[in-house]
């Protein structure tokens, strides 16, 4: 794996966990009292994330794009389960502290 | 997402539920067992303890190959397979094509299995499908691909079947994306608290949207592989070449010319050996040579994908001089997009166009998809609580088929270490899987599924954690000669075993205590 590769995926993998900490039905589903991220912002975010993968697509790594939305996939999958956990949730721990 | 009448979304759901509830379980065995063998070669590596970390063709071939020549009959010459075999040595198969008489195109002739010194260790006779049979050291990979590939079901009626397991799965995928209103909107909930139904959805939806592209990917892949000898082939060959198979293999595949078949001495292997590595930077995976012997010889040389590329490298080398002709394509003379896309094909479907990484990621997908098929059928069943008294035997079904899948290959694993130098590994490796998949029915009959499900995790688990102990006290390499030898794989799996074992046992415990229904599934890790 390329150094291009691994930042491309931390830095979307980062987005990802961002989009989900924030993510309104998520909160709201799981009753907590943390902020929501905004629309506008989510959208952004999620744009943030999709930039590197269509940077690799576009320099022609297939092999490296593939790695990329893989890994996205099972990071965002790993994520949302982490984050579903009773006591293993970021959202919940920082609204038990309010 | 997609937004249909409330009909057509009603036909999408029955279409989704029947196509996952027929064929769920084979699906899921298909994908469980897909899952496990993308690390087949490593897996081989780990339970045969091979700590060989140089190729074969990285080693002098050449007299061996014409030492083998001298003593095979001419009639088998037309082809030679060269490729690996146990640890790194060299198997090689003087063949001929032939048509049986029921019709069945075959490769047959004499295959020579040579040990490290590069003298004969084992000679068969017969055909490719015969000879590239399971050995006693490869016995547990070829049971994980074989049972991937055909379910062990004789072909072509096996690949058939995985063919259409793998149509279902693309149409499960689709007709779940089109019946998913708010994909984008619920991929990061997960009620926990909800009612049952809603429990099971969330996760079926939330490891469905996260894997739906490998899911259209790994189940349009598999299926071309299925299909593409046992239909797509027979009707291509019947339709522009009157049936006959050789024809259409030598004009799509091989590699046209005017026949010479004055005999010529073969040029030097292992200097095409070095050349096709020197030019493709990865050591060939298989080597095949046309008319051995003949000045029309031809030797093609086939690759991993170069580093950034996911497309197979092969190369094509005029036997009798040794020169380099072309980069040849997997399809047809030239390059095409019908050849590129047939050529990523299985990179696309194994995985492996990244080394261990790409395959753990692909793991990790097949994991999700066996997640999807599971927590699917769970839904399907938790849907229709009001009539769960009948379809209990359904439920029972899902749990020993989910639980019992991972613990009777296991079981065949451990069946394998404790054969293995026993010399009966390819007996005794399906056996340990038949013998634990009857013990494991046997408890379905006798236990309901919220009682199974946990005791078949804690006794998956725990067989899991003895598994390098097992293969260290029937003789296998310690850590250190492994790590030395250059195959830390080794050292890896075997954490990779505890750390799953320990994974299991903690599942196994939680859903023992809670003792509800639908707590055997409330981690993915609980069906691994």
């Amino acid at each position: 794996m390329s150094v291009e590769t691994c930042l491309a995926t931390g830095l979307s993998v980062a987005c990802i966990m961002g989009l989900a900490l924030g993510d309104p039905k998520r909160l709201r589903a799981a009753g907590l009292k943390a902020q929501p991220t905004t629309a506008r912002k989510r959208i952004a975010v999620t744009l943030v994330a999709l930039l590197p993968g269509m940077a690799l697509a576009l320099s022609g790594d297939a092999s490296a794009f593939l790695l990329w939305l893989g890994a996205c996939a099972t990071a965002g999958w790993f994520t949302t389960i982490w984050l579903g956990n009773p006591g293993q949730s970021i959202g919940q721990r920082r609204n038990r502290r309010r | 997402m997609i937004h249909l009448k409330k009909d057509q979304t009603k036909l999408m759901i029955a279409v989704h539920g029947w196509a996952g509830i027929m064929l769920g379980l084979l699906l899921y065995a298909v994908v469980f067992t897909g899952m496990a063998a993308v690390f087949a070669e490593e897996i081989g590596s780990w339970s045969s303890g091979h700590v060989e970390s140089r190729s074969a063709f990285e080693r002098p071939i050449d007299s061996a190959v014409r030492r083998l020549a001298a003593q095979t009959p001419p009639k088998y010459h037309e082809g030679v397979d060269l490729f690996e075999v146990g640890d790194h040595n060299l198997g090689v198969f003087f063949h001929r094509h032939e048509t049986d008489p029921d019709g069945t195109f075959v490769s047959r002739g004499l295959y020579y299995r040579l040990n490290r010194e590069g003298t004969i260790a084992n000679t068969q006779f017969g055909t490719g499908e015969e000879v590239f049979g399971a050995n006693n050291d490869d016995a547990l990979s070829h049971f994980l691909v074989d049972t991937h590939v055909r379910l062990h079901v004789p072909n072509p009626w096996g690949l058939l079947l995985t063919g259409i397991v793998g149509l279902v799965m693309l149409v499960a995928a689709i007709s779940g994306l089109l019946i998913h209103r708010h994909l984008l909107k619920d991929i990061f909930t997960l009620r926990r608290n909800a009612n049952p139904v809603l429990v099971d959805r969330d996760r079926h939806s939330v490891a469905g949207s996260w894997s739906l592209p490998f899911a259209f990917i790994l189940a349009f892949t598999g299926s071309f592989f299925s299909f593409f000898g046992t239909i797509g082939v027979p009707i291509v060959a019947m339709a522009a070449f009157g049936g006959d198979i050789q024809a259409l293999n030598d004009t799509v595949f091989g590699n046209p010319g005017r026949p010479d078949p004055r005999p010529a001495v073969i040029g030097n292997l292992d200097r095409i050996a070095a050349d096709a590595i020197a030019r493709s930077k990865e050591v060939p995976t298989f080597v095949s040579i046309e008319n051995f012997g003949r000045a029309d010889a031809k030797v093609t040389s086939f690759h991993p994908p170069r580093d950034g590329d996911i497309e197979p490298v092969t190369l094509l080398y005029d036997g009798a001089k040794g020169r380099f002709i072309q980069t040849k394509p997997s399809i047809g003379t030239q390059p095409s997009t019908g050849g590129t896309l047939a050529a990523i094909m299985a990179p696309l479907h194994f995985g492996n166009f990244a080394g261990l990484l790409s395959k753990a990621v692909w793991f990790a997908l097949g994991f999700a998809m066996c997640y999807v098929t599971i927590t699917g059928m769970r839904l399907w069943l938790a849907r229709r609580g009001e009539t769960a008294r009948s379809l209990e035997w359904l439920d029972r079904t899902v749990a020993v088929v989910a639980f019992g899948l991972p613990l009777a290959l296991v079981a065949a694993a451990a069946g394998f270490l404790v054969t293995m130098p026993l010399g009966s590994a390819t007996f005794w490796t399906p056996t340990a899987f038949l013998i634990a998949s009857a013990v494991v029915s046997v408890a379905g009959f006798s236990l309901r599924s919220a009682m199974l499900a946990p005791l078949l995790q804690l006794a998956t688990g725990l067989l899991m954690m003895a598994l390098p102990t097992v293969r260290l006290a029937m003789g296998g390499p310690g850590w250190p000669t492994a790590i030395e030898a250059g195959q830390p794989v080794i050292a890896a799996l075997d954490l990779a075993f505890v750390l799953g074992g320990i994974c299991m046992i903690r599942q196994g415990a939680k859903a023992r205590r809670a003792r509800t229904p639908a707590a055997p599934l409330s981690t993915p890790v609980a069906i691994a």
